[in-house]
């Protein structure tokens, strides 16, 4: 006490006449505080509430809450230790499973996670159990409740009903949440109780700050996330220079199909593994659809080809040329949408200029089988032809080509006698950000993406052979 | 048991009262002086003296000043103080060497020692509950500065931080010496 100067003697002399208030006196043992801390962080990450991203802020204040009220009754018994070991495994899974659902492998831990976070919450129940008793034990008394035995029987019944009841009701969720309220009151009650023992507990000393502990985790988590998040949600494709001349044969193919009616422009988008495909080509059709487009992106312009491949087949081409403005840093989506007639090999091709160099890229497609629920005809399977890409920053005259192979299917049209439909949706997404992660899709609600529709009839006067 | 139902006992049966008394608070009285006296040593003589005191002052317990808890906390901080001079003077030889008050105030002191007491507690109830707190465990408590530190999860360094800006803003709004 030697530092003490004048002014700390007479805060020390005056203070005799003020002394604490019941409530300080209970708020200065370091049992009070920890406890409040713990039964909060139960409280926080027991429940899941989905919605205005509850379920990620909720779960990340109690677990942290969990962890710092452990870390000051740790030294007290080996309950309180194994709590605060179960605690940090909760505080580094959270942080792990919360920057990978900022990513596209948010789904690789979501088993592994939930098996985890389950079985250490129950464990953490049952050694807070264990370790409330020996506190009892430690103040001469018993513990006439055992709300801990309680919770992780409840817990248990949570996990199991989202398991196999995910939609219980109304009733079942407020018997749950009564049944929860119980426990946490009887909980309070019984470290209530315990409070006058609460003086007796040693806290442990701490290397970091319970302030800048909780600073330094969220700060990290957010940042972390908001990279992974960003970097995400634009799509890293490698772009080769375009350098090489044509084969002879590709160029033979290139003349068959200008003489077909491909017009010069679409042909020098076709690079050569598709002009491979498409030597036995016996009629083609180009349509411009720059004033049909439909939909509320208006920063690029359509068209498209169909190429007769024989066998009742046709590769239909659909090209988008963005224009130079338009933001295509992020996600974006071309998709052959819901349609009866039978598709498959699909391709997307990108191409663009950066620094004065033309690439050229393949993006990788994805074709599902999915059932969609028809108005009129009820539900249909469908072939979803899919493809994700976004350009790199600084790319000029971007355009990507969108193709695949359809069966045809043939009637006479009201003021033609044959037509054949195509209909490919190009998406932008207007968010930099999404969390957790998921890859654009139409479902997506205006706001959060633009729309441009190629949606098109090939019409010929006789039948295609 | 609750403190009403430990007072009716203490009215009662006086030795019943205390040992129940003593049985639920001893970890608070414990607590209290062991902040005072974490460096001397004494915290068992010191404790046995706390129940005297109080087996001698209980009468002077009024509920309607306050709880039972805060009441016992100023005689259990009041003779660890006691005892604590005791322990230095004896060390030191001298009355001064801690300066923690123990001479009876004149009527004039007594009154500036009043409104010195006022401010205070203006000031104080101006806190936030942390600081309010580290107040209590710095001046009341006499809590070492470790002990504050691990109690109120935080590192010493950033306990002395906290203090040092505390006495500051006290400093400002109640006037004293300058650091």
């Amino acid at each position: 006490m030697s530092e003490w100067n004048e002014f700390d003697r007479e805060m020390m002399e005056t203070v005799t006449d003020l002394p604490p208030t019941a409530g300080t006196v209970r708020a200065v043992t370091p049992w009070r505080d920890a406890m409040d801390r713990i039964l909060l962080g139960l409280c926080l990450t027991c429940f899941t509430l989905n919605f205005l991203y509850l379920q990620y802020l909720l779960p990340a204040i109690g677990t942290v809450q969990l962890y710092l009220g452990f870390r000051t009754l740790r030294g007290n018994n080996r309950f309180f230790n194994f709590c605060w070991f179960f605690s940090i495994c909760k505080v580094i899974l959270l942080f792990i499973n919360f920057v990978l659902d900022a990513t596209p492998y948010s789904g690789i831990l979501t088993g592994f996670h939930s098996f985890w976070q389950t079985g250490i919450t129950v464990a953490m129940l049952l050694a807070l159990r264990q370790a409330l008793r020996l506190s009892a034990a430690a103040a001469d008394r018993t513990m006439d409740r055992d709300p801990l035995l309680w919770a992780a029987v409840w817990y248990a019944v949570l996990i199991a009903l989202a398991l196999f009841w995910p939609e219980p009701g109304w009733l079942v969720f407020l018997l749950m949440v009564f049944a929860f309220y119980r426990i946490i009151r009887s909980l309070r009650s019984v470290t209530a109780e315990l409070e006058e023992w609460g003086c007796g507990v040693r806290a442990s000393p701490v290397r970091l700050s319970g302030e800048r502990f909780q600073m330094v985790y969220y700060t990290s988590l957010l940042a972390l996330v908001l990279l992974c998040g960003l970097l995400s949600n634009h799509i890293w494709l490698k772009g080769e220079s375009i350098e090489q001349p044509f084969t002879t044969e590709a160029e033979a193919i290139q003349q068959h199909l200008r003489d077909l009616g491909m017009p010069e422009g679409f042909l020098l988008q076709l690079p050569e593994e598709e002009l491979g495909q498409l030597s036995g080509a016996s009629a083609c059709q180009y349509l411009k659809n720059e004033k049909a487009s439909s939909g509320n992106n208006k920063s690029l312009r359509l068209s498209g080809a169909m190429v007769y491949l024989g066998g009742g087949t046709a590769r239909f081409y659909v090209l988008a040329e963005y224009d130079d403005e338009a933001p295509l840093f992020w996600q974006n989506l071309a998709e052959f949408a819901n349609s009866s007639t039978v598709r498959w090999d699909g391709a997307c091709y990108l191409s663009y200029e950066k620094r004065e160099t033309s690439y050229r890229t393949t993006v990788p497609v994805q074709e599902n089988v999915e059932t969609v629920d028809n108005y009129f005809s009820g539900p249909s399977e469908s072939t979803f032809i899919r493809s994700w890409y976004s350009f790199p920053a600084g790319a000029k005259k971007r355009t990507c080509l969108f193709v695949c192979t359809q069966k045809l299917w043939e009637s006479p049209g009201p003021d033609t006698d044959y037509y054949y439909d195509c209909i490919v949706n190009f998406y932008r997404s207007r968010l930099s950000l999404t969390y957790p992660y998921r890859p654009l899709s139409g479902q997506e609600p205006s706001h959060r993406r633009e729309l441009a529709q190629f949606c098109q009839i090939f019409e010929f006067s006789q039948p295609l052979s | 048991m609750t403190d009403t139902e430990l007072l009716d006992l203490l009215r009662r049966d006086r030795t019943a009262g205390t040992e129940a008394l003593l049985a639920r608070y001893r970890p608070l009285l414990r607590y209290v002086i062991g902040g005072i006296l974490a460096e001397s040593g004494d915290e068992e003589d010191c404790l046995s003296e706390v129940c005297l005191v109080l087996w001698q002052k209980l009468d002077s317990f009024d509920p309607a000043k306050g709880a039972l808890s805060a009441w016992l906390t100023a005689v259990a901080r009041n003779t660890a103080l006691n005892h604590l001079k005791t322990h230095r003077r004896r060390e030191a030889h001298t009355a001064e060497a801690v300066g923690y008050p123990v001479s009876p105030d004149t009527p004039e002191q007594a009154l500036l020692r009043q409104e010195r007491a006022e401010r205070l507690k203006a000031a104080l109830n101006g806190l936030r509950d942390r600081d309010r707190q580290l107040f209590y465990r710095r001046y009341y408590y006499l809590q070492p500065l470790s002990q504050i530190a691990a109690e109120m999860g935080m590192t010493e360094r950033a306990a002395e931080g906290r203090l040092y800006r505390l006495r500051q803003r006290l400093r400002q709004e109640l006037g004293g010496d300058e650091p």
